[in-house]
């Protein structure tokens, strides 16, 4: 089983590399995509003058979970009282004190994405379990009227919502569109391996991971 | 729980494809422009560090594209404080580390636990210097109560390890009041001299041993009090950066202002805390102390503005820069990176030989290997030579003149030694001929040519002064900020075809901050992304 994640963040990792466009092929590492070398020339992308992606700052971070999940941060209780991991961890997620690190490292590495799937797996949870239990008017997650539903129309309809609220995305309605279609799929595949009872649960709490650990989400 | 494990598999493959096809999709190395939502949400992470929210995009569907409307908006909001100030900790690096403000062997309160793992209870604080000189180890007291004779002094405890400890007492510390907090009984002491005649309120008292932290253990830091003065001399930072970027004032005023805002916190740090410093760096904070009222308790969160005397110059002479960049060439190594985007970088080439007789020259400006930063970091550097290397203290001319008598002859005196102000801050003994000329003057002018000797005397102010004249601020102003907002330096092209437009607009606007972001965030260069 160990393997078998290992590659799976690792692939994760590397396709956000490209996502950067700061990427290059190095042949001491096998034509593995690592980030150049500060001050290494980064040949300029092809068209008009652009800005960069970046990714999000643990600060940004932090401040926009609670945005797109309604008030939901990573937090954790130790016995004290609920602490926000993303502040008890802020040194090991390079967050800087301005003493001893004095730049945040934006690269896309894999200890923040790592951590990012662990701050996931931890919100999506309590999203999905809050969620089904509020009236429509109140839920953040599943925007169409019967919770439970697991009709194309009706996942569809919220996961174009979540695509805004996540991404930015705005998709008129009726239109089709391959990023929904592809979370739908992923919708199906994971409802269709679940439990009885349980296929729009873990088709959701599968959406809410898959949002946040998108390269769309975490760059900008 | 495995059916959480197959769960997060299933999700993490369709997103890895899904991020494969996406990016082929896209294409890396192509620009895209973006769309009006993808814009605002770009607008939204800069200049507010957060997503937009549902509410704020749903208007958005409703226009037909964000522009200039969007970003007055945003650019009046209070949010866009968030921007100001974490541009300007990255551009700046305030901050200080808590052993910076006081001598932490003389003032600050320890718990218990770092020292004495073996203790029922952790808490009790002490003092190391207390501990050394009146228990005979650094140790903290016994975890009991402070017990008294019939004539009220304490009663000590010999311990196997050859120290005698008292027990501790409970005081209601300033930092927290209206609760106690158990303290060593020695350092619970509240008399203003000690028994050697010392006064307690200053470093020499406590360095003692024979003092305790006096009323409210008000001349001692503890580890939340030193965290609160921490956080107020970086929110006095940012309020200095961000006061005439609210009020529409230019944008250097911050680094000529002649005002700080002190809270509670820093009321009681330079009346009670500052003088703790073993060396008279901190002895004279900006404000001075007969000017600060006695009435405001270290937990008063509003702010007040206080004048300091002239030789002070905006962020550049605050007690956080100064303690942060504790060399005259490291303040000056990090303004002429920030505001003048010119590194001291040496270039790449072999460095000769120390043998080599020209690794004799004492003066860096000329030394081989050293002359390409030196020559030009120096005369940098002289802006702030009359303020204390590792301290805050300025050395005015009334009482540091440019040349001492006693310190250039203490040398030549075996039986006296060379007096603390003539080692600290006087240049007494020449190691090279071409030194000898300079015993007796001040460290900041050894080498130093006219020029340098009016910078030293002009100080930051000074500085900025000239930079602002000769309108070489702007530029690196303009640079900075455009790589900030694309995330990449301004290419050679761009530099052309914008840089006299943008200072001649930047100039026009008085320096306004918020219209240069504007400007910047308005060009058409930051609404594409490169993939």
């Amino acid at each position: 089983m160990k393997w078998w994640w290992t590659s799976l963040l690792w692939v994760s990792v590397l396709t956000l590399g490209c996502s950067s466009g700061s990427s290059k092929k190095s042949p001491d590492l096998g034509g593995v995509d690592v980030p150049p070398p500060p001050g290494d020339v980064i040949d300029p992308p092809a068209g008009p003058p652009a800005r960069n992606p970046r990714r999000l700052t643990i600060e940004q971070l932090n401040r926009s979970l609670p945005i797109v999940t309604d008030g939901l941060s990573w937090t954790e209780d130790f016995g004290e009282g609920e602490v926000n991991l993303f502040e008890v961890l802020a040194s090991t997620l390079g967050v800087p004190d301005y003493l001893l690190v004095t730049e945040e490292n934006l690269e896309p590495s894999l200890i923040v994405t790592k951590f990012l799937q662990d701050a996931a797996q931890r919100i999506c949870v309590r999203w999905v379990e809050r969620d089904k239990t509020l009236p429509l008017e109140q839920r953040t997650l599943v925007t169409h009227v019967e919770w439970a539903s697991l009709s194309e129309v009706d996942v569809k309809t919220s996961l174009r919502t979540l695509h805004l609220r996540f991404f930015a995305r705005y998709i008129p309605p009726g239109e089709d569109d391959a990023k929904v279609q592809a979370h739908y799929d992923l919708f199906q595949a994971a409802s269709g391996a679940a439990p009885a009872g349980a296929e729009a649960s873990d088709g959701w709490t599968a959406i809410c991971l898959a949002l946040m650990n998108e390269p769309e989400f975490m760059m900008y | 729980m495995f059916r959480r494990v197959r769960l997060l598999a299933v999700v993490l493959l369709c997103c890895s494809v899904g991020t494969v096809a996406w990016a082929a999709e896209e294409g890396c190395g192509d620009t895209v422009e973006l769309d009006r939502f993808q814009f605002f949400r770009q607008l939204t992470l800069d200049l507010f560090g957060r997503v937009p929210t549902l509410a704020e995009l749903e208007p958005i569907i409703h226009i037909t594209d964000v522009g200039e409307a969007q970003v007055d908006a945003m650019l009046s909001s209070a949010e866009f404080s968030r921007f100001v100030r974490r541009y300007h900790l990255d551009l700046l690096w305030p901050n200080v580390d808590a052993f910076e403000l006081v001598n932490p062997a003389l003032s600050y309160l320890l718990p218990a636990s770092l020292y004495d793992y073996s203790s029922g209870n952790a808490d009790r604080l002490f003092v190391l210097f207390v501990g050394l000189y009146e228990r005979g180890g650094l140790v903290p007291c016994k975890d009991a109560p402070a017990e008294y004779d019939r004539v009220g002094n304490l009663i000590f405890e010999e311990f196997p390890d050859g120290t005698q400890r008292e027990g501790w007492v409970e005081v209601e510390p300033y930092w927290a009041p209206g609760t106690t907090v158990k303290v060593c009984a020695l350092e619970a002491r509240t008399a203003m001299i000690s028994s050697d005649g010392l006064a307690c309120d200053r470093a020499e008292g406590m360095l003692s041993g024979r003092c305790g932290c006096g009323p409210n253990l008000q001349h001692c830091l503890s580890i939340e009090s030193g965290q609160a003065v921490q956080q107020s001399l970086q929110e006095q930072f940012l309020r200095m950066i961000e006061a005439p970027i609210n009020e529409e004032r230019s944008y250097y005023d911050m680094l000529l202002a002649e005002n700080e805002d002190l809270n509670g916190a820093l009321i009681h740090y330079y009346r009670y805390l500052a003088p703790m410093a073993i060396d008279p760096i901190m002895q004279y904070p900006p404000v001075p102390v007969a000017e600060l009222p006695t009435d405001v308790p270290f937990t008063d969160p509003f702010w007040t503005s206080y004048a300091r005397p002239a030789e002070h110059s905006g962020v550049l002479t605050t007690v956080l820069y100064l303690l942060r960049f504790q060399t005259d060439r490291a303040r000056a190594n990090r303004f002429y990176n920030a505001f003048f985007c010119a590194p001291f970088q040496a270039p790449q080439i072999e460095l000769p030989s120390p043998s080599d007789p020209c690794s004799n020259e004492p003066n860096l400006r000329k030394r081989c290997g050293c002359s390409y930063c030196h020559s030009a970091l120096e005369p940098a550097a002289a802006y702030w030579g009359r303020f204390a290397d590792a301290g805050t203290l300025y050395l005015h001319p009334l009482s540091f003149p440019d040349y001492s008598e006693d310190c250039a002859t203490c040398i030549n005196n075996p039986l006296v030694p060379c007096k603390f102000i003539c080692q600290r801050f006087y240049f007494t003994q020449a190691g090279h001929p071409d030194e000898e000329p300079y015993v007796g003057f001040l460290k900041a002018l050894v080498f130093s040519d006219e020029e340098e000797k009016q910078r030293v005397l002009g100080g930051p102010r000074m500085m900025v002064e000239q930079a602002l004249a000769a309108g070489t601020l702007a530029t690196c102003t303009i640079r900075r900020l455009f790589e900030r907002l694309h995330n990449r330096p301004m290419s050679p092209d761009e530099e052309q075809e914008m840089m006299v437009d943008l200072v001649t607009e930047f100039d026009a606007s008085g320096h306004d901050f918020k219209a240069l972001v504007k400007r910047l965030a308005l060009l058409p260069s930051y609404r594409r992304l490169a993939r």
